[in-house]
């Protein structure tokens, strides 16, 4: 006997029982259909040992069946053939951690549905479509829609974007956005770009914006340790003195550039860019924990400052990029190897009374070691970057800086700033997702007054990792979360790609 | 742990224990459990086209709320309600699906022949190009390029062509794909690969097209500009992939979940159906991961052969991202490997820094054109993964992936090749290759499933003078996978409550029992006879069959025979693995 148990003998009987009931059942009154015929196997399908005895085999099935034999045909939830089921009362305990989670699965219940209910009315009535029904045209080439987006350390930015595209067809288009709040204040730009009229090797794009920043940031000039200002001292004579402490200032900028880009072969582009640029500087109401450059700094030595920028720069830019992915099925925008080169000469004069006038210069040096299978990718960077022209005569917002999430990261933005900037980059890319790329990088800079100066002693050094965002076509977002030797973090989300070209006319950074 | 607990994660721990603990301590050899069948002929079809008067309601696929669903819902909901596992509803007393509206058995327990694979469902091949096609509108949905059109006979087909830059893989792949699915038993839309030139595609005022301003008449240079989209070929023609408008009136996808409730026959919870579950172990063989009811479609029929009739009938659709296409066309090189957002995955890659080699790295591209990467060294049936979790696969178990590795095993290299072979491919090397990829693949499903039971089938009983004898075979032996010296069986039996008849053999296979005479058999069947039925219900015999691979000992197979009622021939009316 396998049970001994009274409860099994019990269950047995019971079994028993209702066994000989169904079974009496199944043969009076649900008669089987006897099947006798087997469809023949191919030849390659190897026949059986049994086939050759007499032996019938279990699975049999006919080849066809009238009408009325589907008619006949059990349900589909009666094929099972079971008269008895397995016994589960083995697992009646279950109850008990079932008991004990009914509270958390019926609270859990409330957000869920809330959750798919919006989901499901996202999804049944095209929020996204009539999304861009309300805001875009037909054909999604001319639209006026809002944004919305947060800048960390800085906080919301709301504004309207407005796009025109393809009004000729040939990838041009209008772009205009204004937003207030996030770093700027208020920011207002449109951008007009030829797209392939011309030609597909040359575009010819042309930039007009505002922007009223109340909380942008000056560190000093020099490569100095940041100390804290005593108010009880003179204020600081940048750039002869090179102490460096934290502040804000406000500033206004109006700048209208102009830009040509040409192709001169695959790997070759030649880009001038000139701009004119309007700024007035002033007190910030924003302080955030800094002190105000005016109380910590003599305004009267910045250059600049007062009364104010009135400036034009020109500039030509040489590039060379032989960067590209090892295998097709890697995302474009995360290069596996190769190597971007750019070079620039510039030149700043200032109009009216503007005193700007030097010669900006610098190289960019990019290459890129696939270390293994196109995605584990080291790069390494080399960037340096000058000016060339009396002291008195470069605007204090435009002597090359470092810190900020594009060179020197781990530093707050322009946190440095002198005659000359240079900067080593190593940074390894790996593989997270399709979409998603992570890094580490270590970056070493530091700023020099004066050539003669360059040394690699007191050299900044920040460090951290992050992720990139990417389509297989194109670059998404960055984010970064970086620190330095000096102590702090910095966080950013950034929407232009690190290693890519960077635009300076008009621009202090 | 094992991959197939690996790939079910979400089940609650604290249901594992209880099924260790009540495994261990009732696990008593020399028992048979309490399950028993009415004493019938398995069934092979059932009846699921009962009327369907009114059309049922269409069901919409719903992208993100699907994929809510399915990784966050429905795991939660099954860890807080403490769910069990429960086998598959929609099964014989064989273990094995019926005939029906899902499913109709083919390659498995009917076998095909070459022709019959390589011809699939298509009644002819495709559409009558004596005429131009006429576009009657541009394509909706999905990402490939295409046009609807309609032939001289009025017969309707959506014209498909390949990306730009990867001729040849989507519109193969298609087919290669349907009609091995088709042979495995699902219902698939007739598919073939034609050359077009641009002579045989006209528009008529009738014809529309949809782009970024809406739908406005097609005009033949809109044909001409959507031809500059897609690969030409030397001579002129396009390669296009024609698939065969179904019959009847779409009503939606599969739902992943639940049932029709509009539809008489659709009784059985979807995943609680094996043909569903079981499409876990045909999508890792044919790397098919874009699973979603958006790539299935319901249609409600009229029955041919009795007019008035309505039922629905139950597709699988769109197969051309499959067999690794995803690599090549969307970058996906996880395909198979990883959901697209797969927790376990992106937190090892991101933590590990590169350093950990992601069990898809390395999967060599085969340089051919219209293949992608696919291999079977990188291939792990047990923990494949589509591209989104899907209801159906989270509840399978083994008896489901036993039973589809059944009917995977089933395809010979030949039947293989035959339908590599309609995908057209360019190279013969293309054929060559895809069909050693499959083959290997194939094999690599059998190892992993067939060890995952007691894959102990094809029973055959007779009886001579009172002496019942059953033979079988080890599928693991059968297929070559497995040492066929490993192998041995013991056989006891039990009358219908479950006391032992007193009667045990052991045997090995190819050897037989003494007076089975079996020494002229096959290495991997075996027999055992001598024992006698029960002497009451009907002789009700339970054949309990346990089987050691080695020192291993497998849960027990129960072969449950009775006596026709009225004939009084001794047959295998069920057949239940522990």
């Amino acid at each position: 006997m396998a049970c001994k148990k009274t409860s099994c003998r019990w269950l047995y009987c019971l079994g028993l029982v209702v066994g000989l009931a169904g079974m009496a059942r199944v043969a009076g009154a649900n008669e089987p259909i006897e099947v006798r015929t087997t469809k023949p196997r191919p030849a390659e399908v190897p026949v059986k040992a049994h086939e050759e005895t007499d032996v019938e085999p279990a699975a049999r099935i006919p080849d066809q069946e009238s009408d009325e034999d589907l008619d006949r045909a059990p349900l589909p939830q009666e094929a099972s053939g079971i008269l008895i089921e397995r016994d589960r009362s083995r697992h009646v305990w279950l109850a008990i951690p079932r008991a004990m989670l009914f509270v958390p699965r019926w609270a859990l219940e409330v957000p869920i549905a809330v959750s798919r209910y919006t989901l499901w009315a996202y999804e049944h009535y095209d929020v996204k479509d009539r999304f861009k029904q309300v805001f875009f045209n037909q054909d999604e080439t001319l639209g006026l829609y809002p944004s919305a987006f947060l800048e960390t350390g800085f906080g919301y930015n709301v504004g309207a974007r407005f796009v025109w595209t393809e009004f000729f067809g040939k990838g041009e288009s209008i772009r205009a956005r204004a937003g207030y709040g996030g770093r700027s204040e208020r920011v207002f730009e449109a951008k007009l770009s030829s797209g392939r009229i011309f030609d597909d090797r040359i575009l010819i794009g042309t930039v007009v914006d505002y922007e009223d920043s109340g909380r942008a940031r000056f560190f000093g000039i020099g490569n100095s340790d940041l100390v804290t200002f005593d108010r009880d001292l003179t204020p600081v004579a940048a750039p002869f003195d090179e102490t460096a402490v934290a502040t804000r200032f406000a500033r206004e900028d109006v700048r209208v550039e102009l830009l040509v880009q040409a192709r001169l072969s695959e790997l070759l582009a030649v880009r001038t860019s000139s701009a004119f640029r309007h700024s007035s500087f002033g007190r910030s109401t924003d302080l955030r924990g800094d002190d105000g450059l005016h109380t910590v700094y003599d305004t009267g030595l910045l250059v600049g400052h007062d009364p104010g920028l009135d400036s034009l720069y020109g500039e030509v830019e040489l590039a060379c990029d032989t960067r590209r992915v090892s295998y097709s099925h890697l995302p474009e925008p995360v290069p596996s190897r190769g190597h971007r080169i750019d070079a620039w000469i510039g030149y700043q004069r200032g109009l009216a009374g503007d005193p700007s006038r030097f010669v900006r210069f610098g190289a960019e040096a990019q290459r890129y070691f696939d270390l293994w299978r196109g995605d584990r990718v080291l790069v390494l960077r080399a960037r340096f970057e000058g000016v060339v022209g009396g002291l008195d005569r470069i605007p204090f917002v435009d002597f090359p800086a470092l810190g900020g999430p594009y060179v020197l990261r781990g530093y707050p933005r322009d946190r440095f700033r002198d005659r000359h900037a240079g900067l080593l980059t190593a940074e390894y890319n790996y593989p997270i997702q399709h979409w998603a790329t992570g890094y580490i990088f270590a970056e070493a800079g530091r700023v020099w007054r004066r050539f003669g100066d360059l040394n690699l002693d007191d050299n900044r050094l920040g460090f951290g990792a992050g992720m990139q965002f990417s389509t297989m076509e194109s670059f998404l977002a960055r984010l970064l979360v970086a620190s330095s030797i000096d102590g702090g973090i910095e966080f950013s989300l950034s929407f232009d790609p690190i290693f890519g070209a960077r635009k300076r006319a008009g621009r202090t950074q | 742990m094992t991959d197939l607990a690996r790939r079910h994660h979400n089940l609650p721990w604290f249901s594992l224990l209880v099924f260790f603990v009540t495994a261990v301590a009732c696990a008593k050899p020399g028992v048979v459990g309490q399950l028993r069948y009415k004493n019938q002929a398995p069934v092979w079809r059932v009846n699921d086209r009962r009327d369907v008067a009114k059309k049922p309601g269409e069901y919409r696929f719903y992208a993100i709320r699907d994929r809510f669903e399915a990784v966050v819902v429905r795991p939660l909901e099954d860890a807080l309600n403490v769910s069990e596992p429960r086998r598959a509803k929609d099964i014989n007393s064989l273990g094995e699906a019926p005939d029906s509206t899902w499913f109709t058995n083919r390659m498995g327990l009917r076998q095909l022949s070459l022709r019959e694979v390589a011809r699939g469902p298509n009644r002819g091949d495709g559409p009558d190009l004596s005429a131009p096609l006429v576009i009657l509108k541009s394509k909706g949905g999905g990402s490939a390029i295409g046009f609807v059109a309609e032939d001289v006979t009025g017969t309707r087909y959506i014209l498909k062509f390949d990306h730009l830059k990867q001729p040849i893989i989507e519109t193969a792949t298609d087919v290669v794909v349907q009609r091995i699915l088709w042979a495995c038993g699902y219902n698939v839309p007739e598919n073939s690969v034609i050359y077009l030139g641009r002579d045989r595609l006209a528009v008529t005022e009738r014809s529309t097209i949809r782009d970024a301003i809406g739908k406005r008449p097609l005009t033949e240079s809109d044909v001409d500009e959507v031809l500059t989209r897609v690969p030409g070929r030397a001579d002129g023609r396009f390669r296009v992939l024609a698939s065969k408008y179904l019959p009847g009136v779409p009503v939606g996808g599969i739902s992943p979940v639940g049932v029709r409730e509009d539809d008489v026959n659709d009784t059985i919870r979807h995943e609680d159906r094996r043909v569903l579950r079981g499409l876990y172990v045909f999508f890792s063989w044919l790397q098919y991961t874009d699973v979603k009811s958006g790539n299935t479609l319901d249609m409600w029929v009229e029955d041919a052969e009795r007019p008035g009739r309505h039922y629905v009938m139950h597709y699988l659709l769109d197969f051309g991202k499959s067999l690794g296409a995803f690599g090549p066309l969307h970058g996906r090189i996880y395909d198979g490997h990883a959901y697209n957002f797969d927790f376990m995955y992106d937190f090892l890659s991101l933590f590990t820094l590169g350093l950990w080699q992601r069990p898809w790295e390395g999967t060599p591209d085969p340089g051919l054109p219209g293949l992608s990467p696919l291999d079977a060294e990188h291939f792990d049936p047990g923990a494949w993964k589509p591209h989104w979790p899907y209801s159906p696969f989270r509840h399978m178990d083994e008896y489901d992936g036993y039973w589809a590795a059944k009917i995977v095993m089933s395809f010979t290299p030949a039947h293989i090749r035959v339908a590599v072979e309609q995908g057209r491919f360019d190279h013969a090397r293309a054929v060559e290759h895809l069909t050693r990829v499959l083959v290997q693949r194939q094999r690599r499903i059998g190892e992993y499933w067939f060890r995952r039971v007691n894959p102990l089938d094809g029973f055959a009983l007779g009886e001579r003078e009172g002496r019942v004898r059953l033979c079988f075979d080890d599928l693991l032996l059968r297929h070559g996978l497995a040492d066929r010296t490993s192998g041995r069986y013991a056989a006891t039996s039990f009358n219908f409550s479950g006391k032992s008849l007193g009667w045990r053999a052991d045997v090995r296979p190819g050897i037989g029992t003494a007076a089975t005479g079996n020494e002229q058999g096959h290495a991997y069947t075996a027999c055992v006879d001598g024992f006698s039925l029960a002497e009451n219900n009907h002789g009700y015999t339970i054949v309990r069959l346990d089987t050691w691979r080695g020192d291993r000992r497998l849960l027990p197979v129960e072969v449950h025979i009775a006596r026709h009622p009225i004939s009084g021939v001794a047959r295998i009316i069920g057949i239940h693995r522990r």
